[in-house]
Parts: structure tokens; sequence; C-alpha cells
């Protein structure tokens, strides 16, 4: 049974001063509910009756001068604040590892202004990631970034640790799309960013900082008009290397498609392998798909093959499977018919089979719900989790080979290639594994990470394309910035001398 | 010194080189630094670019000096140095590459600089769209910026009448750059989305109009789209301290 401690009577006070009754609460259900997000650490140490990290209390505030406040308060008393959005982060990014104030910022969820001449809007950080899209649509705009978080996450949370949409190859990440910031400091003072147009962009410093420099509470955006067109291309490639070249001269031609996603040899096996309806993605075996897959061959067989993961990682790699790509264009129909000419050329020029829409319509119809069918894995004992690292062109067949052959030693690992750039692209591994008892689960878990992310940084890549730090690999942080590091330390210190915000996160210390 | 990563298609390069010999060096080997800035007609010194993040007129089109800039050597108060290589799209912190980026510290220079270079563009063409009023202008660049049709230099000309023999006097003047064949799809939709203003496109091949026309492209930053006023630069006060307890973490 979970037992936490009862939090100190002054902070009570303190809260009920500063806030309404319903605007803050300290009870076992809040705290627990607050002491998670939807990183696999987390699911896994519930699975086994823990929870490690809850905060003291949970505050709800409803402007910005109300969260001024409470920040100035808790910099006061130094009292650790733990930024809030969706609770979608799956790193330990909101993790109260020192108690404190779990700061929810879903109150703050309106949209302020939706400006026409200038194709941009702004909205206060809560407001959730659809809500937003819908009052958009509504009227003809998109923000265009669709994580598959969307459902639950926030504006601020996309901003805070970076986030990237499905469409990023074509609208860039959400650092991309942002032209103004609010941010309140540490010590309360809030910062309007953006809006002098001085030469330097210091919106950067807190994107990315999760909550550890400030809580950002405002932003005005860009955004789009609803694509008159959307197209799909699906090819099939004989090999990795050669989807890789296909997808880079590409873009280096100056071609950008919304989406691209090119699965390799694993997932593309793993793909095809489960329905005769059409194409389905990975995640969709393991969820609706591991349920009958299940069936047929018993938990026991899995584990039993899950006990061996190099064999069946080698396995896709003697089979002819090819690899898959999914490619999606939009915008303007004489525009996007010529962008797809170049590119089908090209890829017939690469020995590329054309696999039509289908798999591209497929996969749009099902791109949010893989997220959400992990737990009968977990339910089963058995553990999954995702790893999205990237990196420049010249390195990215080393990083992949390296990092996919570091998890397939502990695990069944499959990766797909999206989020391409000129210059680079991100590689987005799962990982599926079984240990027998909770410490054992918990071990292997992290036995997987440690030595994959060390492989990472050693491979010239960065630990994270999107998903952000967190706690979970907070301690890779000193090797993946080198020297640099101190910088970052002495930026917090400066702006957070009493280290009351997200402590511990980025791998940052007091 | 130019070191070329013909996969990725970033050029390592020296701080105090010019925009300008560094486009002469590239294009010899087919390739071409997406960056143009009105302050000193491309003299200027990757360097003092940097520092002052100056607007790239091609921003519509490849992006900003900050999406160009893919890490460089940098040094401040002459004994505090900084490489910076990390992959730019990531989710590890905050962008100290960004942040450094318009800095505009004294004694700070970017000693070395690692740009993403693009191959030489297949076609540049030359237009304009004349107008009845200025208001007719504006209200075709409103609906242009809805699009993805903006093109990769723009500019507004008054007079067009007189320098170009245009039939009215309001011109949106732009260029188009990329492959043949979407070039020349871009130069159509814009022409349909002009057809509501009874505008018509005129595509320029003369090549002493041409000169003509990418001096007036170059001569100014672009006005924001549909905005009549240019934009004053006026930092903010908060933002100024923010940067300098930027600028203390750097040196401490």
């Amino acid at each position: 049974m979970l037992e936490l401690h009862e939090p100190k009577r002054k902070l009570k006070r303190a809260l009920s001063s500063l806030l309404k009754e319903d605007q803050w609460a300290v009870d076992e259900v809040h705290r627990i509910s607050y002491g998670r997000d939807s990183c696999s650490q987390s699911i896994l140490e519930m699975k086994h009756g823990k929870i490690k990290h809850p905060p003291d209390a949970v505050v709800w505030p409803e402007s910005s001068q109300e969260l001024s406040s409470i920040l100035a308060y808790c910099h006061e008393n130094s009292i650790p604040v733990i930024p809030f959005g969706g609770g979608s982060g799956v790193c330990g990014g909101t993790w109260a590892t020192q108690g404190g104030i779990s700061l929810d910022l879903k109150r703050l969820d309106q949209i302020i202004e939706i400006n026409v001449e200038e194709m941009s809007f702004t909205a206060q950080a809560g407001i959730n990631g659809e809500v937003l899209e819908r009052a958009l649509n509504a009227k003809g705009f998109s923000l265009r970034h669709f994580p598959s978080s969307i459902y639950c996450a926030t504006l601020g949370g996309y901003l805070a640790c970076r986030s990237a949409g499905q469409l990023s190859t074509k609208y860039g990440k959400v650092e991309d799309l942002v032209l103004e910031m609010e941010v309140v400091l540490a010590d309360g003072r809030i910062i309007s960013l953006g809006t002098g147009q001085d030469s330097s962009d210091l919106k950067e410093l807190f994107m990315g900082s999760e909550g550890t420099l400030g809580v950002i509470t405002k932003a005005k955006m860009k955004m789009f008009r609803l694509p008159e067109v959307e197209k799909f291309l699906t090819y099939k490639f004989s090999d990795l290397p050669t989807a890789l070249k296909g997808i880079r001269q590409t873009l280096q031609s100056g071609i950008f498609p919304s989406v691209v996603r090119l699965y390799d040899e694993t997932d593309t096996l793993l793909a095809h392998s489960y329905s005769e309806e059409g194409e389905t993605s990975c995640f969709d075996l393991i969820k609706d798909g591991f349920k009958p897959y299940l069936e047929k061959i018993k938990n026991e067989s899995l584990r039993a093959v899950l006990a061996k993961p190099s064999l069946l990682n080698k396995l896709s790699k003697v089979l002819p499977t090819g690899c898959q790509l999914i490619m999606m264009f939009e915008g303007q129909s004489n525009i996007v018919d010529e962008e797809i000419n170049i590119t089908e050329k090209l890829f017939r020029s690469l020995g590329a089979k054309n696999l039509g829409e289908g798999p591209g319509l497929y996969w749009k119809a099902h791109r949010y719900s893989v997220a959400y069918k992990l737990s009968p894995l977990f339910d089963e004992g058995f553990f999954a989790d995702t790893m999205e690292v990237a990196c420049t062109w010249d390195k990215l067949e080393n990083l992949y080979e390296a990092v996919r052959e570091s998890i397939g030693k502990n695990a069944l690992a499959f990766a797909h290639f999206s989020h391409a750039y000129r210059e680079g692209c991100s590689i987005y591994f799962t990982f599926v594994s079984y240990k027998k008892g909770a410490e054992a689960s918990e071990k292997h878990y992290a036995k997987i990470w440690d030595e994959a992310l060390n492989v990472c940084v050693q491979a010239g890549g960065v630990i994270s394309h999107h998903h952000g730090v967190g706690l979970l690999k907070a301690k890779y942080m000193k090797d993946q910035w080198g020297e640099n590091f101190s910088w970052l330390q002495n930026i917090k210190n400066i702006l957070d001398p009493r280290n009351i915000l997200n402590p511990g996160k980025l791998g940052l210390s007091s | 010194m130019m070191e070329i990563d013909e996969l990725s298609l970033l050029v390592t390069i020296d701080g105090d080189e010019t925009i300008e010999k560094l486009n002469v060096d590239l294009s010899r080997r087919g390739y071409f630094f997406p960056y143009m800035t009105s302050v000193n007609k491309n003299k200027v010194s990757l360097s003092e670019a940097l520092l002052n993040n100056h607007p790239n007129l091609l921003e519509a089109h490849f992006g900003s000096l900050k999406d160009l800039c893919i890490g460089f050597e940098f040094t401040a108060d002459q004994n505090h140095f900084m490489g910076i290589h990390q992959f730019q799209h990531a989710a590890v912190g905050p962008s100290l590459k960004n942040v450094l980026i318009g800095i505009g510290a004294d004694n700070a220079v970017f000693t070395s600089v690692t740009l993403q270079v693009i191959p030489l563009p297949e076609s540049m063409e030359y237009a304009y769209l004349s107008f009845l009023s200025l208001n007719e202008l504006l209200s075709f660049e409103k609906k242009l910026i809805a699009t993805d049709l903006v093109p990769s230099l723009r500019s507004r000309l008054n007079r067009a009448n007189q320098i170009l023999g245009a039939d009215h006097n309001y011109a949106f003047l732009f260029s188009c750059w990329g492959s043949e064949s979407i070039v020349s799809a871009k130069l159509k939709s814009i022409e349909d989305l002009a057809y509501a203003y009874n505008s018509h496109l005129v595509q320029v091949e003369d090549p002493l109009l041409i000169k003509k026309i990418h001096k007036q492209l170059t001569a100014n930053e672009p006005c924001p789209l549909g905005s009549k006023t240019e934009v004053k630069y006026k930092p903010n006060l908060d933002e100024k301290n923010l940067k300098a307890e930027v600028l203390r973490a750097l040196v401490s």
C-alpha cells in the first residue's frame, strides 16, 4: 500500500491564502495521479505498486498572475515546483523527485486571439492540443502540429519539450512554429519574449528547458490554411540504405513531403505479416495485434522468444522483406502533383516498387491509436518503450546499426525513420521485452536504456529528437553536451538560484 | 579552408569568410548557401551576420540564419571558447546555438561555422504583378501569405509603370527558385491568385530587367507580407536584461 507523508500545515495555509478552494489539493488521489506521467518506467512501477515521486500538493492557477504569485511564494520558501501539462510525457519530466507543488496549467486554456492577417494565433499554455486544433479548423486554419499525444498533450508541454508532430518534415518542429512567448521565472517575474524583435532569440532558452528555467504560460504561434489536397505515396525499397538515399535526395532537391515514414526490415516484416486487410503499423500488431497473436502462440511462447531477442532481430535481416516508405504530400494541387512526379521518378530510378496510396491512408486513419494500446502488453507482464534519436545523414546508418544492436541484445527491436530534414533524420526505435518479477523487469528496462543511450552518444547522435530528457535521460546530459553543459548549469543558477523549478530534470543540479 | 559533407550538405568554413566569397567558392562545386542580407550587400562576414542575426531575404523559402547555421566555434572575451556541433533538431534542453546567434556581444567572434548548403537551383524565374492601388497589392499579399506559394524573394515597387513599364503604378516583384516544373506550377498558381485583381503576371526574361528587379528584391529587408509599415526594431527591456544574464552565464 502506498504511504504518503502529510504535507506541511504551512504549505496548506499558504495555498488557501493564495488560491480558491477548488484550485489546490493535497489528498492522496491527486498526489498519486500527479506522481507519474506516461513514461514506461512509471507504468512498470505502478504495476508493481510503487509511486516513487508524488508531489505534496497539486495547484491549478487560472491566470499568469496567479501562477506568478505561486512561484514567488515557492521561491521565497524554497519549495519545488513541477510544471504539469497533460501528463503525456514519456521521460519522467513531471516526477516530483523532491516533493513540492505540481503546477497544473490546464485551466490556462484559452485561445486569446486568431489573427488572420498575420496567420497567427495566441493561446494560453494549458490548452489541449486537439481542442486547439479543432478550434482552428473551425475557422479554416491549422497549427499543422500533430504529435501522437495530441489528445492529452498541451501547447505549453509541446514547447517545454521541443515536441515534433507527424508533419514536421514540411512544417518543422514546434520551436519552428512559435513567434512569441510569455514565461514566468522562478521568482515570479513575468517576461514576454519575441515581441521586441531583438536580434537574439531568448525563446530558445525556454523551449526544451522542460520547466527547469521558467514556466511557459502563453504563446503566439504560426498557423496555416487547411491544405487544398493531401496525397500519399508508398514505396517498397530493397534495403534500408537505398530507401534512406531516396528520402535524402528528395529533401535535398527542395521537395518537402509533410510526412516521411520509413520502416526498417523488422517493422516492415511485422506490419505485413499481420493483416490481410491492409497495411498496419507495428504498434497495431503489438496492441490490437498482440492479443490475437498471444492467443495463437500463447504467452509462454512469446516470453521464450523474447528471452532470445537477438535471434528474432536477426531473422528480419535474412528474410527478403525490404523496407516500406510512406510519404504524404499536401498543399496546392498542381504543386503537389509536380512534387509527386519528381519523387516517383527518383524512387523508380532507385528500383523501388509502388504500393499505391493504401498503406498511407491506413497509417493516417490509425496514426494516434498506437500510444494508447501499450497497456495490454504491460498487463501480460511484458514491457515496451520507444527511443527517438537523431543525427546528420553522414552518421545515420551507423547510428541506426549501433543502437539497434544495443537494444537488440536485450529486447525485440524495430525502428522507423521519420522527421527528416535536409541535413539529417530521426530514428524511432520501439522495443518489447519480458523479465519475470518486478525487480528483474525494472533492472532490465534500465539496462536497455543505459546501454543504448551510451552507444547513441558515442555514435554522434542526440539522445532525444522530440520526447525530451526528463529524469529518464538526465544522467546522459553531460556526455551529450560536453563542456557546454556548464553554461546550462550557470544559466540555471542565475535564473533559479534556489533550484525550485523542476529539480533534477535535464541533469541540472542545485 | 572549406570542408564539405556531401551527404548532409554541410559546409564548415572560417567565420571571417564573407557570404559573397563563400557563394563564389560553392558555385564552383554546384552548391549555394541560401542566405542573402541587405546589410552591406553580402560583403559582411559570416561571424558578423551571426552575431547580429541579419534577416535572410530568402527566409520564406530556405529558413532563417538560425535554421541554416548548424554549428560553430565561438569565443567570448577572448578566453571562453565553445564548440557547438549537436544535431540542431534535438530535444535535449535549450538550444545554445540559437541563443548565441544574434547575441550581439562585444568581443565575441564565431571563429568557424558549419552551414547548410543546397544544390544550385535548376530554375530561377523573375516576375512581377502590377496593381492599381497599394490597397489592392496589400490585399493580394494577404491572400498569398495564406498559401504555400510564398516566393523565394519578394518586394514591393512604387512607380512600377515608369521603372518597369508595368501597366500600373504598384508592383509586387518576386522570384521563384527550384526545380523547373515546380517553379512553373508556382508561377501559374500565383497568376491564378492575381486574376481576382485584374493583374496579369509578367515573367521577365530580359537580362537587364532581371538585373534591375534582382537589385530591387535584395535592396531592403522584406516587408512583412500584408503590412503597410516596416518593422521597427525595439528590444524589449526585459529581454535585454535577460540577455545580459545569458551573457553573464556564458563567461562565468
